[in-house]
């Protein structure tokens, strides 16, 4: 990037800045008329100058336009005005003036924050290009939490100097002189003065800034490292906890903080002083006025008027000065900052730009065979990490590459997929480089996965596709107001030097999805892979655990209801209805709480009146003082457990009603309370207790309190309660009914309209098993599930899927895509070795029938799985030991 | 079954017998109830192992390498070198009848001994003596 900050804003801001140059030279015009008026007012009309005899008048604003050789030009005779009207007209040209001047700030203003953030646009897309233009092993040397913080704030101030960078030194420049030459013009010595001091000014000043621009580069470092601490903590967080490294990390925080506050301390110090001086030398000034330009004027040397426009025009003199030695400070400030980030940015070796251009799509394929020559690869420390390996892998070929994680197995599959970059050697398709071709080709026909996956934040299907979305498939279509809009973004995308490709164009190019050779449909190409790498029950378990709004889907909401009760008939047919305890009216649900058998519903909308109704009830039919026993009960045997161990020890989790912190709180209650009847405890321990028993199961807790009298009780209780509830209540609570959908609760819950009997081993998996077997004979509504599950949100970082799950979808990813070469390195470390042998299995099948005569290359812990490849290449020691084909795979396809 | 039925029977098991009355009345709470149908496998041969499981009713058998080497029944523990190593599951055992057991997970069991190291030690003396055992 331009060394230079100044240099880079004249370059891409060049014809903007000369233009606001012209404004500026134009306003200034106005700007001096505005110095000359007060003198003319003050000794024309008011102190009545040439207006001595009454009756007198003036020729008001004649136009004269002064040219070289030739003389002055009349242009405009003006008008006869007697002394009021004088001074009537000039304080009207004198209000006109003002308001020209603001005019001419206004458009400057705006025109200046334009100006500023078309630069800041483009500087920020420039170092997000660099970013994807730095080759892979550059990013193990940088933080995430630093980069965006540069990206984002260290260059704001940049886009606030651009309109500053010429325009403010002219403007200022321009209007200190101006004011300069007017002093200079009323009177020389006054000029004199108000020269020298100027000059101190511009002399001393700077010189005290210097050590605040040291300070504001330690600064701006300093918070770029804390940024990036931040982001590592963040990262780290579960490092950090296993470790109980907590407070190591509040002391580096707490350090970083102090030396920020202690740079930033010393700043406030200088930046005030040098104002401080800075004002002082401003304020001297006037002071030599009124003295020397006082004695001058009682010598008769100097007319008041002129006196005035003096001190008037210096008003105007040390605002400008000050400005122009802040904007020097800005300038010099910006180009520290811009140089602290162009050189995090200006790394050698980048990706030639020429490789990342769009191409639409394309049906160029990689020429055959992919071919490893003399491959050497060197890691960070500048060891071997492969050594003279080549190999060439032929259309259609499947390889096993077998070795241990320092043989070179893996490292080999990343210089493949471009990862990692080769110290001497080549690797070819055909005989072009793939490290020289465009990644329009070898990024769309090479896929890789390895066991460390990366997703963004979005849904499941964003992920799956992502791969997809090389370039724009035809221009998207807009309304008429919406493609102005768009208009309008490409020309200013274009004047900040941004691409103008449409994000909301579809960039899914439905050639490449892998299945589509057969029937070009997306959603089957998502199911297929999906099934390959068995997360067919994991979406279904997303989906299932969805709330959808049944009033904006009614039918689907009707079709869950109807596939409530083909379920429970389903169970009822397999012998399976243990496994749910279903919502029955009359009946205690012995997996759920208390308090959900009280209610029978999800709870909408609370409200002071509804829990006074609900404790009457509970008082009328005396069941608070039966739970408020059970409440007792309960917490004397979770005491006894939890008193002696640790607040921060995991078993915490089990408890519903307690906290750890509040052992002390209940061991206090249960000793007040002990030997005192229901009648005689105070009011908030009754309810606490009762509120204890409410969140009670009994096959979680087996305590032992709830009898079966207790049971029918609450089963009573909660009739009453639908009974006699007035209706403004009833409408708080969304009651369980068998033939309604339940808004509140999630699919799945609204299927199994019930509690999973978690007693029964993997009874969830079975139920989800049993519902997806049933779901699946309908094809119409498992396609909406499915695509419900597919909107899953993955979390930041895609950091709501499970390892597994991870690398499941990282595979699948890969495999939705049609490509020469399928790189795998390792990609499902994770998983136990049958699942991982059946998804090779499968993923081999699906490869070898897309009609493209893939060939796949799998790097493998251990040479068991290779039996599934007809080539088997072993690593060991950075090379390869042994490479030989699979005979028996290879005979077995000859008989096919 | 109850908490403090859980706990009489768990008292009855060799490797649990050391163990202060507190600490094992809070394992047992920490742990599941899982009733397994006839047929089921608790676990199988070369699964990751997370649990051990303690039989409260019913009976099981062992069966490694494909061959069956013993039953087991009520008070008896099954799985428990889970709860201490990280090693794969070295035998498959299903159930023969209806089958009701405790789950203690490795983590719950390894969680609450790193507050009584004494009894961690006595735990790993008798497991030593029981892995020596042809069936566990």
């Amino acid at each position: 990037m331009e060394p230079s900050f100044t240099k880079y804003i004249w370059k891409h801001t060049r014809r903007q800045q000369i233009w606001m140059l012209c404004i500026v030279a134009i306003s200034m015009i106005p700007y001096y008329m505005a110095f000359d008026l007060p003198k003319m007012i003050v000794n024309g009309p008011i102190q009545g100058v040439g207006f001595e005899a009454p009756g007198d008048t003036q020729v008001f604003m004649p136009i004269d336009i002064p040219l070289p050789f030739v003389g002055s030009v009349n242009v405009f005779g003006g008008m006869d005005l007697d002394r009021l009207q004088t001074l009537i007209g000039l304080c009207f040209a004198f209000l006109a003036l003002v308001i020209v001047n603001g005019l001419f700030k206004y458009y400057l203003n705006t025109y200046k924050g334009l100006m500023g953030e078309r630069l800041l646009r483009r500087v920020r897309f420039d170092l997000v290009d660099r970013i994807l233009r730095f080759r892979p092993h550059h990013f193990k040397h940088i933080k995430g939490g630093e980069v965006s913080s540069m990206v984002k704030d260290e260059v704001e101030p940049l886009g606030g100097f651009t309109a500053d960078a010429f325009v403010q030194p002219a403007i200022l420049g321009g209007q200190a002189l101006t004011a300069l030459v007017f002093i200079f013009v009323q009177h020389f010595w006054l000029g004199l003065v108000a020269l020298a001091v100027a000059s101190l000014q511009i002399g001393i000043i700077p010189r005290l800034r210097q050590r605040l621009i040291v300070l504001g580069r330690e600064r701006q470092l300093g918070a770029r490292q804390l940024a990036g601490r931040v982001n590592e903590i963040v990262e780290g967080i579960n490092t950090i906890h296993a470790y109980d490294t907590t407070n190591y990390e509040r002391a580096e925080i707490a350090d970083r903080l102090g030396a920020l506050f202690k740079i930033r301390y010393e700043i406030y110090q200088r930046k005030f002083m040098v104002k401080f001086l800075n004002n002082l030398l401003a304020q001297m000034s006037p002071f030599l006025f009124y003295l020397i330009g006082g004695v001058l004027t009682i010598t008769g040397k100097l007319d008041v008027g002129q006196l005035i426009a003096v001190i008037n025009a210096y008003k105007e003199f040390p605002g400008p000065l000050k400005e122009l030695i802040d904007w020097d400070l800005a300038r010099q400030d910006v180009q520290v900052k811009y140089e602290q980030v162009i050189e995090q940015f200006d790394v050698e070796n980048m990706i030639d730009p020429e490789l990342h251009v769009l191409h639409p799509a394309n049906g160029d394929h990689l020429e055959s065979p992919l071919r490893a020559m003399n491959l050497t690869v060197q890691d960070d420390s500048g060891a071997r990490a492969l050594e003279q390996v080549s190999l060439d892998i032929a259309p259609g070929e499947t390889v096993a590459i077998v070795g241990d994680a320092n043989s070179g197995a893996n490292v080999i599959a990343e210089t493949m997929a471009r990862i990692a970059y080769p110290a001497a050697g080549r690797i070819c398709s055909g005989d072009k480089d793939i490290f020289s071709l465009p990644e329009a080709i070898t990024g769309r026909r090479i896929s890789y996965a390895s066991a460390d996956a990366y997703f963004f934040a979005g849904s499941l299907k964003d992920n799956l596709l992502y791969g997809l979305k090389n370039a724009p498939q035809g221009v998207a279509e807009y309304s008429d107001e919406a493609s102005q809009k768009r208009k309008w973004d490409i020309i200013e995308a274009k004047r900040s030097g941004n691409p103008d490709y449409d994000i909301k164009s579809n960039w899914i190019d439905h050639s490449v999805v892998a299945a589509s050779s057969r029937d070009g449909d997306i959603l089957t190409a998502i199911d297929s892979v999906i099934e390959i790498v068995d997360m067919t029950r994991d979406v279904f378990g997303f989906a299932s655990q969805s709330v959808i709004d049944p009033e904006k889907d009614p039918d689907f909401a009707n079709d869950i209801v109807k596939l409530r009760k083909e379920f429970h008939a389903e169970l009822e047919a397999r012998g399976r209805s243990n496994l749910i305890v279903p919502f029955e009216i009359g009946t205690y649900n012995s997996e759920a709480k208390v308090i959900d058998n009280l209610v029978f519903g999800v709870l909408k909308q609370r409200s002071a009146e509804g829990l006074a109704y609900f404790r009457n009830m509970l008082i009328q039919s005396g069941l608070s003082e039966q739970l408020y026993y059970m409440g007792r009960t309960i917490m004397d045997h979770t005491l006894e457990m939890f008193q002696h161990i640790p607040k921060t020890h995991p078993f915490y989790e089990r408890l519903d009603y307690m906290e750890p912190h509040e052992v002390p709180h209940y061991q206090a209650m249960i000793l007040r309370t002990g030997g005192i009847d229901y009648q005689n405890v105070s009011d908030d321990d009754r309810v606490a207790f009762i509120f204890i028993a409410f969140e009670y199961i009994e096959p979680k807790y087996r305590f032992g309190v709830l009898n079966d009298q207790l049971k029918k009780d609450i089963v009573n209780v909660r009739g009453m309660i639908a009974r006699n509830t007035p209706a403004h209540l009833q409408k708080k609570v969304e009651r369980y009914n068998q033939d309604r959908f339940l808004s509140a609760a999630s699919l799945i819950d609204n299927v199994i309209f019930g509690k999973v009997n978690h007693r029964y081993n993997d009874a969830e998996i079975q139920v989800q098993a049993i519902m997806q077997e049933l779901v699946q004979s309908k094809p119409a509504l498992m396609q909406r599930i499915f695509a419900l599950g597919l909107e899953y949100d993955l979390g930041p970082s895609g950091r709501r899927l499970t390892a597994v799950q991870r690398q499941k979808l990282n595979l699948a990813r890969a495999l939705i895509r049609r490509s020469d070469y399928y790189v795998f390195n390792r990609p499902l470390s994770g998983l136990d070795p049958t699942l991982q042998e059946t998804i090779i299995r499968n993923a081999l099948d699906f490869i070898a029938t897309n009609g493209d005569k893939s060939a796949v290359i799998w790097v493998l812990a251990t040479s068991e799985l290779s039996k599934h490849f007809n080539r088997c290449v072993e690593f060991e020691d950075k090379a390869i030991r042994r490479d030989a084909k699979n005979l028996a795979l290879d005979d077995k396809v000859d008989i096919l | 079954m109850l908490l403090s039925d859980e706990l009489d029977l768990l008292r009855g098991i060799p490797l649990f017998k050391t163990m202060e009355q507190t600490k094992l009345k809070l394992m047992a709470f920490a742990s599941d109830e899982v009733l397994f149908n006839a047929g089921e496998t608790l676990f199988g041969e070369g699964q990751i192992a997370d649990a051990a499981y303690v039989i409260l009713k019913g009976e099981v058998e062992v069966i490694r390498n494909g061959a069956k080497v013993g039953t087991c029944g009520p008070q008896n523990i099954v799985g428990e070198t889970a709860i201490l190593t990280d090693d794969p599951r070295d035998k498959t055992v299903r159930a023969l009848t209806e089958v009701e057991t405790l789950r203690i997970t490795k983590d719950g069991f390894q969680k609450l001994l790193s507050n009584c190291p004494g009894t961690l030690a006595k735990i790993l003396r008798i497991l030593g003596d029981r892995v020596a055992e042809p069936v566990a």
